[in-house]
């Protein structure tokens, strides 16, 4: 059975000084009813690495503008946007980055992870 | 097959739970390949792997096999119970995931038999083999 062709895409997004681990520890399980909006949203996979403020995503899905798309008016990712909101900072907004080139650091979730 | 039983070799599955470090899914899934390619067919998982983590690496890599080319053996009964507190912390007990449930100890369902990790007692075994 072959696997269907997949878009894998990477994206840098910054964190707020001084809240890197409080981040860590509210990011580290995910609401099950995200993860499932995640999924049906066709992602398949995402991995979060943090250097130092910079967090760096690296994201496997079926389709990439039909993901963004269907996460941006779904109210369970709005309301983890809004949950997440003060631990990230919003000014230095995303950087995509398809081939990361400086160390992306440590691995602090995975959505393969359990959920809560 | 009727001998899928009695494969000599046996792939233990702790690693795909991120027994010690954390692994990708990919990473899983490479090593998974490499033993079927090599003739394993033989494997061993837990729910307290990763909490959930190797049986559902596990799964997903045989979805595609064959139901009758492998056996699967686990722990039958283990409970995994939701824990919003331990959510926001790593596993204490090895393995590189968060501790979003905590072993709530065994099923009372008389079913539910364990494995026994140093006899290999049927009870515990699942077999894909059907009857």
């Amino acid at each position: 059975m072959a696997a269907p062709p997949t878009d894998a895409f990477a994206f840098r997004t910054r964190l707020v000084p001084g809240r890197e681990l409080d981040y860590e520890r509210f990011h580290r399980a995910i609401p099950t009813d995200l993860d499932r909006a995640m999924r049906a949203a066709g992602v398949l996979g995402w991995r979060i690495y943090r250097n130092e403020t910079v967090l760096t995503h690296i994201v496997e899905a079926l389709d990439r503008a039909r993901m963004q798309s269907l996460l941006s008016r779904d109210p369970i990712n709005l309301l983890w946007q809004e949950q997440v909101s003060p631990f990230i900072d919003a000014e230095s907004g995303s950087t995509l980055d398809d081939q990361p080139s400086a160390a992306p650091g440590a691995l602090i979730w995975d959505m393969s992870w359990p959920t809560r | 097959m009727a001998d899928t039983m009695s494969t000599r070799l046996v792939l233990g599955c702790a690693q795909l739970g991120n027994l010690d470090e954390p692994r990708t899914d990919e990473q899983a899934r490479t090593i998974l390949e490499a033993a079927w390619d090599t003739g394993i067919r033989d494997f061993d998982t837990a729910p307290h792997y990763g909490l959930g983590l190797s049986e559902r690496r596990l799964g997903k890599f045989l979805r595609d096999k064959p139901r009758g080319a492998f056996t699967v053996s686990t722990e039958v009964g283990r409970l995994l119970v939701p824990d919003v507190e331990g959510a926001s912390h790593m596993d204490s007990e090895g393995f590189a995931v968060p501790a979003a449930f905590r072993r709530g100890g065994t099923s009372p369902h008389p079913a539910c038999a364990h494995r026994s990790r140093t006899a290999w007692t049927a009870s515990g075994w699942i077999t894909s083999t059907g009857s």
